[in-house]
């Protein structure tokens, strides 16, 4: 039995456990603009082949031909090599796990055999086939910088049209399985860290006001609970009727004022009590770096007060690329595949634990 | 209903798990959920003013709207009256996949992409409701498949220019491979 388990956080092959140990690709790992609040953008766009039925409605050898479509209008890219190809059905549950805890893959893309990823090596482009649209091709860049994102995947978008017929209607533009992303079928949004505003109580809000213009926001973490470590995302609802270049203007425009609100926040905890916003952030550093006991939530509660001191200042010698590694090494599939284990709840938090001492002492040691 | 854990007092507290990957429903009194709560096995309430975050939380990857809630609204607000519009557009049904608007009413999802043309006589009007628009203003794919290659073979021909004024040669020896590749591919097109 003990055998067994261990087994089931074996290695995989060469590219693959590459994916999975690396808790942030090349394209994540350094701070971007406005990146003291922003810490990701992300663009995902919906697309149909016209020949095959929906994902929701379609069979089995449908979705194995779409596949073959993509990986051979892919094998056509110029960097083709630089992309690698993972099928569901061919890596064990953990490892899908991982790839929704590093954001590349949707929980639903990870339930479906015949679902597929494929990822540049950057990780700054996956392509969900099989996921509820036939295609979502999904970019990524650090901080604020949607724009940046959106030019990456408008090109790839491109380079597949080439070679793919795609579901298009002149009045009603890109056709999709869900009439929430008709249209440009564009959802972008941007990650936030908002740890000021929770603790100044005036999130609720912010949000409100977000939510008044149109946007949506939600927690990232946390399967449909609550938002975990103050991170937020925001989110463009509408995906008709207005271009591409206008949805990214007004989500640009309202992540600005959110991260002004942030900082601004920053500054009133500052002022108003230094003393008890030291203590909280000095307090938390001192769990991270010393507990042998911990479990996700309450880690992501402390990496968010030790990110917050490293942005403020207060806290020196962590560089924030490390706890924002953390955010991901924490997760339980993660965890265990680092430990090359499979561990109980009381296991992984002691692990848990152990990882994050690590991970920060080599991060502090490398200044 | 009990409590799961004194198996005495009601459940009024109801909780969605994740444990690995797995979801556990968790039913328990407002004691116990407190006293997990205490001891960290549970994530603490949240405040009121956080409400609006709660609701409809996802992970960062997922599917934005799962639940078309709006649909729910929108086809709702046909009521049930006789002889209604609601009736003779259960007939529609799309050639391709077979799927009914009485399907797609229930599933709130598209079965093919000549749905669009099946029930083309409806869409516009759950499209204002959902976006507040029905017409596209957006991109198109491109039409002639190789118009992209071509764009993309003259930034690659500067950027190239730009390396090797830099003397960035390692660089520029990539930028060629990738122009040559390109240039295939276009002249296989062609021929
Ligand atoms: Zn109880
Ligand atoms: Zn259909």
């Amino acid at each position: 039995m003990a055998e067994e388990r261990a087994r089931s956080f074996a290695p995989l092959d060469g590219e693959v456990d590459r994916f999975l140990r690396t808790p942030l690709g090349a394209a994540l790992r350094e701070e971007g603009p406005e990146g003291d609040v922003a810490v990701s953008s992300r663009v995902r766009l919906a697309r149909n082949l016209r020949e095959f039925p929906f994902p929701t409605a379609m069979r089995p050898r449908d979705a194995q031909a779409v596949l073959t479509r993509v990986e051979s209008a892919l094998a056509a890219f110029p960097d083709a090599a630089q992309y690698v190809r993972i099928r569901m059905g061919e890596i064990p549950p953990f490892a899908r796990g991982i790839l929704v805890e590093k954001h590349l893959i949707s929980p639903l893309l990870a339930e479906n055999p015949a679902g597929a990823v494929i990822v540049r090596q950057d990780e700054a482009v996956s392509l969900m086939v099989n996921e509820e649209d036939h295609l979502r091709l999904q970019t990524f860049a650090a901080g604020l910088a949607l724009q940046e994102a959106y030019r990456e995947a408008d090109h790839v978008d491109d380079l597949l049209a080439a070679h793919l017929d795609i579901a298009f209607d002149p009045r009603y533009g890109f056709l999709t399985a869900c009439p929430t992303n008709v249209g440009t079928g564009m959802r972008a949004s941007v990650m936030l860290h908002l740890p000021a505003l929770a603790l100044t109580r005036t999130l609720g809000q912010v949000v409100e006001a977000v939510q008044k213009v149109g946007l949506v926001v939600r927690g990232i973490y946390g399967e449909g609970t609550e938002a975990e470590g103050n991170l937020y995302q925001v989110s463009n609802q509408v995906t008709l009727g207005l271009s591409e270049g206008e949805l990214l203007e007004n989500l640009l425009g309202i992540a600005r004022q959110v991260i002004e609100q942030e900082r601004r926040a920053r500054d009133v905890l500052l002022r108003e009590d230094r003393v008890a916003l030291e203590d909280r952030i000095y307090r938390s550093y001192g769990i991270l770096t010393s507990a042998r006991r911990i479990s996700t939530r309450e880690a992501m509660e402390r990496i968010s007060d030790v990110l917050l001191g490293v942005h403020l200042g207060l806290v020196q010698g962590i560089p924030s690329r490390a706890l924002r590694e953390l955010w991901v090494m924490i997760r339980p599939n993660f965890l265990q595949y680092t430990f090359g284990e499979s561990l109980g709840p009381a296991e992984r938090d002691e692990r848990r634990a152990v990882l994050i001492r690590r991970h920060l002492k080599e991060a502090m040691a490398r200044g | 209903m009990l409590c799961e854990r004194c198996k005495k007092r009601p459940a009024t507290v109801h909780i969605t798990k994740v444990v690995g990957d797995q979801k556990v429903e968790l039913h328990l009194c407002e004691e116990c959920a407190r006293e997990l709560r205490e001891l960290g096995e549970l994530p603490p309430p949240f405040p009121e003013e956080f409400k609006p975050f709660v609701e409809g939380l996802q992970p960062f990857s997922s599917t934005f709207f799962p639940l078309p809630e709006l649909l729910q609204s929108f086809f709702g607000s046909f009521g049930g009256k006789e002889g209604s519009p609601r009736e003779r557009d259960d007939d529609l049904r799309c050639p391709k996949c077979g799927m009914t608007w009485r399907e797609f009413r229930e599933k709130g999802k598209f079965g093919c992409s000549e749905c669009y043309e099946a029930f083309r006589p409806r869409l516009a009007p759950l499209f204002r409701r959902i976006h507040g628009a029905s017409e596209h203003r957006g991109k198109s794919p491109a039409r002639d498949p190789s118009s992209h290659l071509k764009k993309r073979l003259e930034e690659l021909r500067a950027e190239l220019r730009r390396k090797v004024e830099e003397e960035a040669y390692e660089e520029a020896a990539r930028i060629r491979d990738e122009i040559r590749a390109l240039e295939n591919e276009l002249g296989g097109r062609a021929g």
